[in-house]
This record gives C-alpha cells, structure tokens and sequence, in this order.
C-alpha cells in the first residue's frame, strides 16, 4: 500500500518538474500533499499512534487545502498571468530531475548504508522531492513559483523524517507546521509589495543590489 | 594559556632601554617647546590642544614601547604609537596629500606589526611565555631553521617601521605632510624605535647565531644608505629631502649594527661590542641633528610658506638664528669635524675596517664593499648639504615670500640651538661618551666589556686593533679655537678696524642681475641625475606654445625621476589587488537564483568530498 | 526564574504598542523593558551563574547564558538608538506613526525569537525558533517600501529559508542517527550529548554537512552569504544592527551545539576542518568585497562576514584556546559593529545617501558621531587597544602553537588588506572635504548618545581587560565547546 504512495509521490515530483504553467505547479503540489497525507495515514494506521492522525490532519487541513487556496487566490490576483517563466523548458527539467533521481539512488546505498530496500526508495525519493523544489527556485523565474518550490523542499523534508526516523516528535511537528504556515503568509505579503512596486513577478530581474 | 594584558606590566630597566629612553626624551622635549611657536596662529585653540594631547600620547607611548617587559604590552603600546602617529601625519587634513600619506602609512606599518605579531607568536609557541627576559632565557627551545624565520620577519617588520628600503616608501610622504615639529619627532626617535625592536628582539633576545644574519643585515644596509641618499640628492622640497637623509641614515647604523652581529658570529666579542656602539652612536647623532634639521626646515616653512628649495634663498640675512642652527645640522650630517656627524661616522668606518682586517678571502671584499658604500654615501650626503644649505640660505630670493621672511620666535629658535650645541658637545666629548655606549652595547650582546679599553681618544680600539693614529678630541677643538682667535685678531691688528667693504657681489659683470638667474637645486644635482639614471629614469617633458605656430611664447621644461620602488613594486601589487577583488565581485551580480545554485553546489561538493576532512 | 523574566519582559514589549498611543513612549518603555532585561541577565550571571537545565524545556548553561548576555547588550543599545532613530524618522515622514509602533512591536517579536533560540533544549525547537527569527526580521528589512528594500527583504526571505529546510535536513538525520543508535527518541541537546558515542559517524558527518551549509547561510558563512549584504544595508539602522550583530551570531550558535556533539560522534577535527575551511573562505570572499565597496553600509555587511570567518576560525583551530578566542570574539564584533552601524547610519542619514563618495568630512560635519566612527574603524580593523585586537590575538595565538602556520598567515594577510580597505575608505569618508551645504551639528538626540558611549566605552574596557564575572562565563562556555561532559 505504501508502495503506491511512495510512486505517486515520485509521479507527483515529475508532474512538477515538467509543469508549464503556474495552475499546473499548483495542482501537482497538492497531488504530492495529498499523497504526503495518505502515506502518514497509512504509518498512523500500522502503528496506531494518535499522534500521527493529528499530523494526517494537520497535512490536509493546511497543506492540501488553505495553502494553496491561498496560493491561488494570490495567483488570481497578479494579473501576471500563468507564466512561471521557465529558463529550462518542460521536457528538459523532466531529464534531469530523472538523472538526478538516479544518481542519488546510486549514491543513498554509499551515503547511509545498510537500508533495506523500500527504505532506500523512500529515503531517494523524499531527497529528489527536496532537489526538484531547489531546481524550481533556481529554473523558474517567477515569485511564485520560488515560494512553491520552497514548499515542495519542505515536503521533501516531511517525507524524510517520516520515512527514516517514523517521524519527529509530536511537539516539533506542529511547531514545523505553524512555522510553514507564517513563512507562506509572510512570503504572500511578499509578492504583492514585489507586484506594486516592480509591476511585475519576474524576480530574475530584482537586481539593483549587486556587488 | 591566552594572551592577556592584566597584570605584568613590568619595564626592562637594561642600559639599551635607559638609552633608548634618554634619546627620545633628548629630541621630544626641544620639539614640544618648538611646537609651542609653530603651532600658534597656524591652528585654532582647539586643534593646538588637541595636537598637544596628541603629541604627549605619542612620546609616552613611545616610552612605552622601548621599556616595557612583556611581549603583548609591546605590541599594544607599539600600535597605540603608530596609530596616534598617524593622527598626527594627517592633522592637516584640508591636504589631500596629507590623507594620502597617512593611508600608505599606517597600511605599511600595520603589515610590519603583522609580520612582528607572527614572530612573537611563534616565539611563545616554543618558549610558553610572554616575558621578554624569559624567552631570552628559553630562547633555546626554539630550532635553528625557526629562528632564521623569526630573525626575517622581526627583521622585515621592524625594518618597515624603520624605514629600511624597500620598505622605505611612506617615510617620505608621511614625514613632510606632518607638523615640523612632529617630523622631527618621527625622523629623529620613532624610526630608531624600529631599530630598537630589531637589536632588543633579534640580537638581545634570540641571539645571532648565523654569519646570513649579519651579512643580510649590512647588504640591506648599505642599499639603503645609498638608495636614501640618491634620492635626497634629487628633491627639492627641502622635508622630502630630510626624510630620504633619514632612510640613509638608517642605513649607517644598520652597518654598525650588522657588523656587530658578523663580529658576534665571527667570534670577535671587542669588535661585536665596537660595532654596536658605533651604530649606536650614530643612532644618537642622527637623531639630534635630523631633529634638528627639521626643526629649521619647520621654521623655514612657517617663514616663507612652502618647502620648496626653489622659491627660497637669501634666507642667511632674514633669518640669521635659524640659518646658523641650520648649517650646525648640515655640518653635522655632512660629518664634518669636529661634530657628532663625524665620530660616528668614522668609528663605523673604523669597525668596517677591522672587519676586513679580521676575515679572509671573498669575505674581505664583502668589507670593502660596505666600507665603499659609506665613502659613497658620505660624498653624496656632503653634495646633498650642500645644495640644501645654498640653494635654502645663500644667494638672493627668488620669490617675494622668501623676500619677507621674518625670524623665528625665540621658543623656537631656542630648541634649535640647544640641539646645535648637542652636536657639537656629542662630538668633543666623544671620549667620555663612547665607553658608556661599550656598556650598553656589551650588555645587549651578552659580552662582558670589563678588560676592554676603547678610547675614542684614539679613536681606535686599543683591544685588538693596531691603533689608528692617536688624534687627541679635545687638543684638535683647543687648537681650531686658538688658531681661529690668532687668525680673526691678527688681521684686526695688520688692517685696522676697517675689515668689511660692503660692495657689490660680483656677477661677472652684469649688473641686472635677479633670482632668476641663480643656481637651481634641480641643476646643482643634474650630474648626479645623469649619473644615477640606471636608477633614477629620469624623464623630462617640454611644451612648446607659440603665437600662431612661429614665434615662441614660452617654453615649459619639466624634468621628473621615475620612484623606482612605487613604480615597479607597490603600485602594480596594489593595483592587482584592486582587479582580483573587482574580479572576485562578479560573484554577487544580484540575481537570486545564482546565489541559490551557490548553496546547491557547496552542498553537492561538501558531500562529495567529506572524505577528505 | 531570572530567565523567564527576561523572556516575558520582551513579549510585554512586543504586545504593549497596541494599546500605547505615541510612539515617543512606546521609545521609551522599549528601552527601560531592555535594559531591565541587561540588569537581569546580568544578575543572573554574577549572583547565580548558569542554572543548566531548567524545567526540562529550557537549557541555560554557560554557553547559552554567554550568548544571551550578548543579545541583551545589543538590544540595549538598539532599544537606546531606535527611540531617535524612529521619531527622526516619523518627523521626516519616511514612515507613519502607525509603521513606528508596529516597528517596536516586531522589535521585540524579533529579539524574544533570538533569545528563545539560545534557550531551548530541544534541537527541533531551535530550528523553529531561528526560522522565525527569520520571519520576524523580514518585515524590518523591507520596512521601507522602496524597491531596493523589498527587493533585499525577497532575497532575504528566500535564501534563508532555504538554508534553514537544509538545515532542517540535518536535524532530521541527527534524529535517525540517533534512532539507530540507541532506540531514543529525542531531540534534546542533553541527551544526544549522552548518547554521541553510539552515533554512526558516517550519518552524522553528512548531517553536520546540512546543518553547517544550512544555518550556514543564516550566519552569512561565504558563499553562502550572498544575502547578508542586501538585507543589511537596507535594513533601518538599529535592525541592521540587530542583524548584523546578534542574528548571525545565535546562528553561529546553533552550528556550535551541533559540533559538541559531531566531535563526540566521529571525532578527530571532522567539523574543526569543515569550519575552518568556510572560515577562511568567508575571509578571502568578503576581503575582496570590501576592498571595492562603494556603499558604507554594505561594507559594514561584509565586514560581518569577515568577522563571522575570523569566529569559524577560531572554532576551526580548537581546543580551549580557539574556542576562547572565538567566543569573545562574538562579544567583541557584537560591540564593535553595532557602534559602527549606528555611527555609519546617523551619518549616512544627515548626508542622505549611502554612497561612500558623497559622504566626506563627517569629522567635520558631525564631530560627535566623526569621533565615534573613527574609534570604530580602527577598532573594527583590529588595532589596539580596542577589543577585537585581543581575541584576534587570542586565536592567532592558538593557530600559532598548532604549527598551522598556512592558516596563520592567511589570516592575517586578509585582516590586513582588510584594514588597509577600512582605512583607505573611511579616511575619505571622514576626513574628506566637508560638503559646504552640509551644517555642523545637529547631533544626536539623547539616546543615541547614550548607545554610542555604552558601546565605546565596553569595546575599549575589554580591550584592556575581561571582567572577572565574564571572564569565568567565557571559560565555562569554552569548556562546553572543547571538552564537554555530559549534564
């Protein structure tokens, strides 16, 4: 069961990668979310663990559904239009991040060795989800599209504790969660002073300070 | 164990500390009671308090400096002295130049004190302690290879403070732009507070093992000596050329010193301490007379307002007091018999001599290279005083401020004579005071001076030295004076009382003569422009303006010498350093995504290769 | 006890511009709220020393009380300046009087999340408490709604945040080291402490690699610094300060809790070379900068990450020695900096621009301020018988007596170009020729004043000797570092 989470989660990483447009980034991400949830579900379900079902839905609540309810509502209002503004377009961010997948299987085994497999894969994937949500700051030039990549870094993360350590403890999750919540609306505030003052999102082109 | 400054603050009460002492108090007090002239309607009341707090912080630092026992003391009060020096360079902070001066200066000086901090650390990483009497007496812990390196960085970090070429190039530029009384302060004491540091450290307490040492130490001296004093040769801006005088200066005394370390080596103790007290003695001697030149060139300055040699002359009638102290300092440095210049001069002379008596083969050369060199200096520095005192003093003025030069007030025409009146009792009484510097310079060596006899009335060295002819000091000055009296009342009685015709100075016949036909300073040292060019490069630039391309309405003739050091070393280095750097901001061109792939690729790397940690 | 004092003055400060009308008094009660909590903080460290572990929740030994004593001296003197500062600022209608007191509302939200950072036990919680840092200040940054300041706070918000999920990364896998290790399942310093022995060193060494480059970026080692220059020149003056001062340094702290326990783990100087190496890099990197900047306060920025190199440093060279130096070099940039951000931003402010080439004569033009930043510069650049000379000393000494004479003679090559650059620029900058519309005069009000002797006056006593009562803090904290044992 968990093993089909684990694909759709790597799908969903896919699905980001190449996504053309910002709608599109957004419903991949709460694809992946969703996913994310189920998978923490599934460990709540074999360990009983109470604690687990609060995070499950803790991931819903704020993951699946206010962030990017909020996202959208703030991609409707910049009338910058769907673009993200790709500097690697669709098909060639798909190659690396698979070449990129690849090699950190090849290198999980020498990096933490004496994992089982289902383990490796996991602990592969949630390291590729935290490289794709870099590859999105880095590749897409559009404001927006940095704050979903640092999402999906975060989802990464998530993944990682859940997959090796089952977890961290209680009281730290819900801190992580509060805290995403802020950085996503304190990043929202953000973007609309970028737009009134620069009238556009692009922020490849921020560069009065240098050197 | 961490360096800290609470508790021992202890001084060294040795003999070089007390003479190191008695030479700073010699020249500061005069200048502070020069400056009490200078200073007044210069500055506003507020700047003349300030440059006294100033300067009273700069002498009790240096005081500081030469007695104090611990090794991080040291470095603190040696900082505090160049950074209030600094203030002092830069105090007439209108100049442009001024700031310019103090930037290069305190730079300069800040890498030496980097260079001394390394060497003092790496002193106490064998000895374990901060205690410069203690790392004397541990001195044996640390390897012949690191006390080769210490002896080079203490060597190269004092000596830019001293102002041993090629690190020679702030003193003349910060030495002119700073108050004349402060010049001859920095002149006459804080650049043998370099050379304290390099006897104190490298002969006193690490102990001179290697014949390289002393060999290196004469080489870099006698390149000094004459790079100083070509270069004076050139200027006329008369600070400028005092300042280059002190670079040769300080040369001298590092041939004395350096011969005292080879004659440590060579196993000659009597020679060793000889050598050192000759360095010594010119160490005093040059800062009473370079003080004393600058004080006059600082009342020149105020008089006319420039320092330029070529806007000046006829000053002997205007300002008779200070041209008299003036040709006192100009004799003395000339080394003109019987003032302080001279003795010293001649007891390094003498100790080169020994030296080359002393060796054997190629090593004789080596000695009469250094002994060729001095001769070499002494000349140019003789011609240098020359063209000084002449073109300054004599002949007529050749501009109106020369013209209206007024005298000094007597608070500073007082310190002057008084310093006169030093060079000349330095070098009558040269006998008297010769064994003192034996005893100082024996107790920094090590060697026990109790069986030795040096007589400067010899002006030999009885112990070892088949004497140099006996020439009695004081007999010479008592016949000088009595021969002089005969002379002067001899012609009284023969001519009468009219002795003096006023007429007029002859100009081989014509009678419209003005200023502007005297001797220039630039053309009294073309021959040594033209001599010197290998080093000098010199280069002239003419330009031509006519009236509608025929008839000339003037002709402009500048003529320049290339700064050989700032030229070929100081500027290209710092202007490398400015187009690394502009390279290196390339990395910050304000775009955030480059700087996240920075973070991508130093974690990428750090995981590739945490092996190798 | 004192502890929780300390931290329930800063929220009554954070929560009490909501009911204070003026921003004048809400100056006012900033400053007196900060400098009980200075009064606090040093009594706690005279009469009771560190307490160690409080409540199971709160961890105040030596270490963290050392940092805490720093934080609390800044803020003091930023509490003190801001009170001008702000209502100059109000007057000249730069900001409303509703952004002023929303402006010391977010002060002190900011300065209750660095001292929660050197309080918590747990390492987990640290990780939120330095990302809110982050949050708090990025709103102080781009406080100004000007295209340069948005734009810094953007870059801020952005790069920081990804440093800290990196850093997150390594938390995480502390976390399964320790799992694997011993079956425990905490994240407290204390007990990871207990258990580093049974760590798997190959887990950890990739875990200091994230938590390094990750809080890394928050303590602006190069190259991952690229937003410090942005942020902290754009920041308002006491913010600069507060940033430039005491954020980078609690992220310096979190680093240091996760090296105790790496040394323990793998041993050998693993994280010693990892921290020298990004040390001397920061060093090299922001020598550079400096020695081509045009913007005063963005030479300060890089100044701070030349300082936090000379810190990694000293960590880097180790042992009771190293740590020492690197510990009182925290206090003593802390000091040092923040004068020289205040007196570089009052003048920057009266000429009105940040460039260095407009600003000239400030001796002359404000001879208060002039005579402060020159003091500074030369103490920044690290000359006697200023502080900053002596714990560069103190490290240099322990780079010495290691033989590391590579090292050693890095180090200093790049602190003395780096003076040469202070000197080049600040002596035209202060000793220029005065602008002649510029007026002399027009000091500064009363507090500012105030933080400008405070500081001058600490930068120059710790120079010339440590207080008993923090000489005793600094050591115990060394000790944390070099040679723990387990609480």
């Amino acid at each position: 069961m968990s093993q089909i989470l684990t694909v759709g989660l790597l799908f969903s990483v896919f699905l980001m990668a190449g996504s053309k447009r910002l709608r599109a980034l957004l419903r991949a991400f709460r694809f992946q979310s969703l996913m994310l949830a189920f998978l923490t579900a599934s460990f709540a379900l074999s360990s009983g663990d109470w604690d687990l079902w609060v995070i499950t839905g803790m991931i819903l609540i704020i993951k699946v559904w206010l962030i990017p309810r909020h996202l959208d509502k703030i991609t409707a209002e910049m009338s910058s239009g769907e673009n993200m503004g790709l500097v690697l377009n669709p098909p060639m961010s798909v190659i690396i991040v698979t070449v990129f997948g690849w090699f950190i299987y090849i290198f999980s085994d020498s990096v933490i060795g004496g994992m089982s497999g289902g383990a490796r894969l996991n602990f592969s994937i949630s390291f590729l989800a935290i490289f794709t949500g870099f590859f999105l700051m880095v590749f897409r030039l559009k404001a927006l599209a940095q704050i979903i990549g640092l999402l999906v870094m975060e989802n990464g993360v998530f993944m990682l504790a859940s997959s090796i350590s089952g977890g961290m403890p209680f009281i730290v999750e819900i801190a992580v969660f509060f805290d995403l919540f802020v950085l996503v609306v304190v990043a929202g505030v953000f973007v609309y002073k970028i737009k009134g003052l620069f009238t556009h999102m692009d922020v490849s082109r921020l560069t009065r300070l240098k050197g | 164990m961490t360096p800290s400054i609470t508790g021992s603050f202890t001084f060294l009460n040795d003999p070089l500390s007390l003479f190191f002492v008695f030479v700073i108090l010699l020249i500061s007090v005069p200048s502070a009671i020069y400056s009490v002239g200078y200073l007044k309607g210069e500055y506003s009341g507020c700047k003349i308090k300030l440059a006294w707090f100033l300067l009273i912080l700069f002498v009790a630092s240096m005081l500081a400096v030469v007695s104090v026992s611990n090794l991080v003391w040291f470095l603190v009060f040696w900082e505090i002295m160049s950074l209030v020096s600094y203030f002092l360079v830069i105090f007439d902070s209108g100049h442009e130049k001024s700031i310019r001066a103090g930037t290069v200066y305190i730079v300069m000086t800040h890498f030496g004190t980097a260079l001394i901090t390394a060497a003092f650390l790496i002193m106490y990483r064998y000895t374990h302690t901060f205690d410069v009497l203690a790392v004397k007496e541990a001195a044996y812990l640390i390897p012949e290879s690191v006390k080769g390196v210490v002896f080079l960085l203490l060597f190269f970090g004092f000596g830019a403070k001293a102002g041993i070429v090629p690190l020679h190039i702030w003193l003349p530029m910060a030495h002119p732009q700073a108050p004349s009384h402060i010049s001859s302060i920095m002149s006459g004491v804080m650049i043998k507070v370099g050379l304290y540091g390099i006897i104190r450290f490298t002969v006193f307490t690490l102990g001179i093992t290697q014949l390289w040492q002393g060999r290196m130490v004469m080489v870099f001296a006698a390149v000094s000596c004459l790079v100083g004093v070509i270069y004076a040769l050139m200027e006329h801006d008369l600070k400028k050329l005092l300042a280059f005088c002190s670079v040769e200066n300080i040369g001298i005394i590092l041939l004395g010193v350096g011969g005292s370390m080879m004659f440590m080596v060579m196993n000659q103790p009597a020679l060793a301490v000889f050598s050192m007290a000759a360095g010594l003695y010119h160490l005093m001697n040059h800062a009473v007379f370079k003080g004393l030149l600058f004080l006059g060139a600082g009342s020149v300055y105020k008089a006319t307002g420039t320092r330029d040699m070529e806007k000046m002359g006829g000053l002997i009638k205007l300002m008779p007091y200070t041209a008299f102290a003036f040709l006192a300092g100009s004799m003395a440095i000339s080394a003109l018999p019987p003032l302080n210049g001279f003795i010293s001069e001649w007891l390094t002379f003498q100790a080169i001599f020994a030296g080359a008596l002393k060796s054997a083969g190629n090593n004789i050369m080596f000695w009469m290279a250094a002994a060729a060199a001095l001769a070499l200096t002494s000349g140019l520095a003789a011609a240098c005083f020359v063209k000084a005192f002449s073109v300054t003093f004599l002949a007529a003025p050749r501009s109106t401020k020369a013209s209206e030069a007024v005298e000094s007030p007597l608070s500073m025409t007082v310190p002057m004579f008084f310093l006169a009146a030093i060079t000349l009792a330095f070098g009558v009484f040269a006998p008297q005071i010769l064994p003192v510097l034996t005893r100082v310079a024996g107790e920094t060596l090590g060697v026990c001076t109790q069986g030795m006899k040096f007589t400067a009335l010899n002006y030999g060295i009885t112990n070892g030295l088949e004497n140099a002819g006996p020439v009695s000091g004081p007999l010479v000055m008592a016949a000088l004076v009595f021969l002089g009296l005969a002379v002067f009342f001899g012609l009284r009685i023969i001519y009468g009382k009219q002795l003096f015709n006023v007429g007029r100075t002859w100009g081989c016949g014509y009678y419209a003569l003005d200023a502007r036909t005297e001797y220039t300073a630039t053309a009294f040292s073309k021959p040594f422009r033209i001599f010197f060019s290998f080093l000098l490069m010199p280069y002239r630039k003419t330009e031509k303006v006519t009236h509608g391309g025929y008839h000339l309405k003037y002709f402009r003739y500048e003529t320049h010498t290339t700064p050989f050091f700032r030229t070929f070393f100081y500027e290209p280095a710092v202007s490398a350093s400015f187009r690394l750097a502009k390279m290196v901001r390339r990395m910050q061109p304000g775009s955030i995504h480059i700087y996240l792939s920075y973070i991508f690729a130093v974690i990428i790397l750090l995981l590739v290769f945490r092996g190798k940690f | 006890m004192l502890i929780y004092l300390i931290l329930l003055l800063n929220i009554c400060c954070a929560s009490l511009p909501w009911f204070v009308r003026r921003h004048q008094n809400m100056g006012a009660i900033n400053i007196a709220g900060h400098l009980a909590a200075f009064l606090l903080v040093l009594a706690q460290i005279i009469f009771f020393g560190a307490p160690g572990r409080l409540d199971g929740f709160f961890c105040a030994d030596a270490l963290s009380l050392f940092f805490i004593f720093t934080i609390a001296v800044v803020n003091l003197a930023a509490a003190l300046y801001s009170k001008g500062y702000i209502a100059d600022e109000v007057v000249e209608g730069l900001i409303s009087e509703g952004s002023a007191r929303l402006y010391y509302s977010l002060f002190n939200v900011f300065t209750l999340s660095m001292f929660l950072v050197t309080l918590v036990e747990n390492l987990g919680l640290m990780w939120v408490c330095v990302e809110m840092t982050t949050l708090a200040s990025a709103f102080l940054v781009g406080f100004h709604t000007t295209k340069k300041a948005i734009e810094a706070a953007w870059k801020y918000v952005m790069i920081c945040s990804v440093g800290i999920v990196l850093a997150l990364v390594g938390v995480i896998l502390f976390y399964y080291a320790l799992n694997t290790g011993t079956g425990a399942k905490t994240l407290n310093w204390d007990d990871m402490l207990l258990h580093a022995g049974s760590l798997d060193p190959r887990i950890v060494k990739i875990a200091f690699i994230f938590i390094l480059v990750g809080y890394g970026t928050k303590a602006g080692l190069a190259p991952m610094h690229t937003w410090l220059p942005d942020a902290h020149s754009q920041a308002l003056t006491p913010i600069s300060a507060l940033l430039s001062c005491v954020l980078l340094k609690t992220s310096a702290y979190a680093i240091l809790r996760f090296m105790v326990i790496t040394n323990q783990a793998v041993g050998g100087s693993y994280a010693a070379n990892l921290a020298l190496l990004f040390g001397m890099i920061s060093l090299g990197v922001s020598a550079a900068f400096i020695l081509v900047q045009k913007d005063i306060k963005r030479l300060l920025a890089y100044s701070s990450v030349e300082h936090i190199g000379v810190i990694f440093v000293g960590i880097g060279i180790g042992g009771p020695v190293g740590a020492f130096g690197a510990l009182y070099h925290v206090f003593n940039h802390a000091v040092t900096k923040a004068l020289m951000f205040f007196a570089a931003g009052s003048a920057a402010k009266k000429y009105g621009t940040h460039s260095m080439r407009n600003i000239r004569g400030v001796i002359e033009a404000m001879p208060f301020t002039g005579a402060f930043l020159l003091l500074g510069v030369f103490a920044l650049g690290g000359l006697p018988p200023f502080s900053i000379f002596m714990s560069e000393l103190t490290i240099l000494s322990g780079a010495f007596a290691q033989g590391r004479y590579l090292v050693s003679g890095l180090f200093m090559f790049f602190l003395a170009v780096i003076f040469g650059a202070l000197v080049h620029h600040f002596s035209g900058v202060l000793f220029g020729e005065k602008p002649k519309e510029m007026a002399a005069g027009g000091e500064e009000p009363m507090g500012s004043k105030a933080a400008f002797i405070l500081l001058g006056c600490l930068m120059l006593a710790l120079g010339l000797g440590i207080p008993g009562f923090m000489a005793k803090l600094l050591r115990a904290a060394a000790d944390i570092l070099s040679s723990p044992v387990g609480v």
